[in-house]
């Protein structure tokens, strides 16, 4: 398929839109986690979760259920496909997430690849998500030994607003 | 100072659907993806390994197969280092992938993961039909094999996604 630059640029802001949400999450930052979404934008995670949840749903569970054990996670983001029509998307992402939480004897790291699978719509000249389904292709969980200088760090990262930061350099 | 032409951006992204295509050619096992992504008489060579190099139909072929083995599986690939000949129409490309796949045990519930990171050297060119790989070369950094056991609900929720068709699914609801 031959490339046009209208392509890239609507595969740079679908993938921009989905690097909000990875950083949202990774980052606890939920305004950048919800300028991913359209206001109506439904999650659906197979096997965890029975029905979809609105984003903020998901969001309040994320923040509720998770972070009172929660040390980090990174969701690295890589293979997108898209196929974009229109106004309308979809893309198929792989992603590897990888998740530390207090744990007795340690941390408990979670290993988890899948796929996010996402529709997107344009409304005034914005992609945004409407459905995220979140499928997992593997998880592996075990307790590891934590240093606390290592652990230290780790905390002290998760209160730290990097886009500020770099936007003060 | 590297200059990236607007021509050579293109290049880029159209040898990078390539990368796209062949990792998840296997990983979704959608394999007219896998189509194009290599020119007819290319070659698939695995140095250090014990195996032989293949034409493209045949390592297309034992990719399928393998396939057959596994419950699910991800070629995750990044780091991707473009380098064009001077015409602009061929380019070398190294990527790094880091990969998992599960298989089925004979204990139900209890699965195999192979997991490992490794590189694709490619050779690239431009065909008439656009961006082609003439040759790749796999590379292992590492591999691991262990077994862990899966809850049911879990495994059930994997096979499931395993065997979607994604850009198949009905509507966008938005």
């Amino acid at each position: 398929m031959r490339l046009t630059w209208q392509t890239l640029r609507d595969r740079a802001e679908l993938l921009d839109c989905l690097t909000r949400y990875a950083q949202g999450v990774d980052q606890r930052s939920w305004p950048l986690y919800d300028s991913a979404f359209h206001e109506s934008a439904q999650v659906e995670v197979p096997g965890y979760m029975d029905a979809a949840l609105s984003f903020v749903a998901f969001r309040e569970m994320l923040a509720s259920t998770f972070d009172a054990l929660r040390l980090s996670g990174q969701h690295l983001l890589g293979n997108m496909r898209a196929e974009i029509d229109g106004d309308s998307a979809r893309t198929v992402t792989e992603f590897l997430a990888t998740t530390l939480e207090q744990a007795e004897g340690g941390s408990l790291r979670e290993v988890t690849p899948g796929l996010y699978i996402d529709d997107f719509r344009r409304i005034d000249g914005e992609w945004r998500i409407v459905r995220h389904a979140i499928v997992r292709k593997a998880a592996d969980g075990a307790v590891i030994p934590f240093a606390s200088p290592i652990a230290d760090a780790v905390r002290a990262t998760l209160a730290t607003d990097w886009l500020a930061v770099a936007a003060s350099h | 100072m590297l200059q990236i032409t607007d021509a050579e951006l293109l290049a880029r992204a159209e040898i990078s659907d390539l990368l796209v295509r062949y990792g998840q050619a296997q990983d979704q096992d959608e394999w007219s993806l896998y189509e194009g992504v290599f020119t007819p008489d290319a070659t698939i060579h695995f140095p250090g390994m014990p195996m032989e190099s293949l034409g493209a139909a045949e390592f297309g072929q034992f990719l399928q197969d393998f396939n057959r083995t596994r419950i699910s599986g991800q070629h995750l690939i990044g780091n991707t280092l473009y380098r064009f000949a001077a015409d602009g129409e061929s380019a070398h490309v190294v990527s790094e992938v880091t990969y998992i796949t599960l298989h089925p045990t004979d204990t139900p519930g209890r699965v195999r993961r192979i997991r490992g990171n490794g590189l694709y050297s490619d050779r690239a060119v431009r065909t008439a039909q656009g961006w082609r790989i003439a040759r790749r070369d796999i590379a292992q950094k590492n591999v691991e094999i262990d077994e862990g056991d899966y809850d049911p609900v879990l495994l059930a929720a994997i096979e499931s996604a395993a065997t979607t068709r994604w850009f198949a699914r009905p509507g966008n609801p938005g």
